[in-house]
């Protein structure tokens, strides 16, 4: 129970620090309601070619967005020693990196999730498609957050991040984007995209069980 | 049966990337008791005190908290040390109250216990502050007075009297010493003289 309430102080802070303004998960935000704004503009107007891709540009934009602000998860607070005064609190490491992946969907993937209705309309999504959209981004923004969580780590252990952390993470989230953007071209083809929902489903309690301890030991590895 | 120390080291020796450290140290730490750490600019100081906490792996030898192969960094029971670092945790964009309530709330500590440090350090002026408005000695009394209020039993400081102004200073040897009259222990990497009671010295060549 004690240990619920210190996850729930620590994601409390993290988010604090983003409504201050501290974080980049407000400017990522921003960065992808743009970056689909802008899709259309460089593609055309062809609805029927902006309906086939709207699915795989909305979910292309949401991973540009989560990366943008996963690459600092963790560095700002390690370089400033607060993971050390944290960790040194009688607050295990899985904790804190359960605790600000947490924080980090909350504040990044839940406002892809939540805005991706209206997006679909901006981008030409067919409207009945709506819920496919919310439900691949719902299952797939946790499991980027997760495995973006021990590169964004190692990031602290070889002190830069940026395009490295980047090359790192992109081909890891290779099979959410897949499946998630797969799910919604099976739909609007008619084949249905359940099958690729079961398979982005199982991907998030994997990641969960596991990248907690990898992104913890990789922490602990920048101490080293 | 060994007595069980608070801190227990026995041929305690440090090697990174293949460079000796330190080697063969050998000491104890007991409630009401201080270790003062001197040494020259690169002795490892700093390292031995990380060792201590567990962020760095020894390469050989014992290190016994409470007759136990447990290490701060590595438990998640209670805060075991009270740590101050290089490094300051203090978060620019939140105010000194922000920064202190945190650690108030994660270390559960009683508000009496808060209130008496705030006064010890006076820094009731400045708590709406937002801390990156801070200068360096007094980022450094907020560290002092996170310290102080840490429930934890032993206090560990890597160079406490830098950027301190001389009141400061006074400051900071009679938390030290109240701290050891409490029944605490300090370990502290220092280039001053400390007049505290109990001292053990150790210098690292």
């Amino acid at each position: 129970m004690i240990k619920m309430r210190l996850f729930f102080k620590l994601v409390n802070r993290d988010i604090y620090l983003v409504i201050k303004g501290a974080s980049d998960a407000g400017a990522a935000i921003l960065f992808y309601l743009l970056a689909i704004i802008m899709f259309p503009l460089s593609s055309g107007t062809d609805s029927s070619l902006l309906t086939t891709i709207a699915g795989g540009a909305i979910w292309m934009a949401a991973l540009f967005a989560s990366l943008l602000s996963l690459d600092r998860l963790f560095r700002s607070d390690f370089e400033d020693g607060y993971l050390e005064q944290i960790v040194l609190s009688g607050v295990s490491m899985e904790l804190i990196v359960l605790s600000k992946c947490f924080a980090h969907w909350l504040t990044n993937g839940l406002p892809i999730v939540l805005l991706s209705p209206i997006l679909s309309l901006i981008i030409g999504l067919d409207f009945q498609y709506w819920w496919i959209l919310a439900l691949t981004l719902l299952l797939g923004t946790p499991s980027l957050t997760l495995i973006g969580a021990t590169p964004a780590a190692l990031s602290c252990a070889i002190g830069k991040g940026g395009v490295l952390t980047a090359l790192v993470l992109l081909p890891l989230m290779l099979p959410v984007l897949i499946l998630g953007s797969g799910a919604i071209t099976a739909e609007i083809s008619g084949l249905g995209g359940i099958g690729h929902i079961y398979a982005l489903s199982a991907i998030l309690p994997i990641s969960l069980l596991i990248s907690p301890f990898l992104a913890s030991k990789s922490i602990r590895l920048g101490w080293e | 049966m060994m007595n069980k120390h608070i801190i227990y080291a026995e041929d305690l020796t440090l090697e990174r990337s293949g460079r000796n450290i330190f080697s063969a140290l050998n000491f104890s730490l007991d409630s009401s008791e201080s270790i003062i750490i001197t040494g020259k600019n690169g002795s490892g100081k700093t390292s031995l005190l990380r060792c201590i906490a567990g962020f760095y792996p020894i390469t050989s030898g014992k290190l016994l908290w409470y007759g136990e192969q447990i290490l701060p960094a590595y438990y998640s029971e209670k805060p075991l040390i009270s740590w101050l670092g290089y490094f300051d945790a203090i978060k620019g964009s939140l105010t000194v109250k922000e920064n202190l309530n945190f650690f108030r709330e994660i270390w559960s500590v009683d508000k009496k216990i808060f209130m008496e440090s705030l006064e010890i350090f006076s820094f009731d002026k400045f708590l709406d502050y937002p801390a990156s408005w801070l200068s360096a000695g007094e980022k450094r009394r907020l560290s002092l007075l996170r310290l102080s209020f840490c429930p934890a039993k032993v206090w560990i400081m890597d160079e406490p009297s830098i950027y301190l102004d001389k009141e400061n200073r006074n400051i900071l040897i009679k938390i030290i010493k109240k701290h050891v009259n409490a029944g605490g222990a300090i370990i502290c990497a220092t280039h001053e003289k400390f007049d505290i009671p109990n001292v053990k010295e150790y210098s690292l060549s």
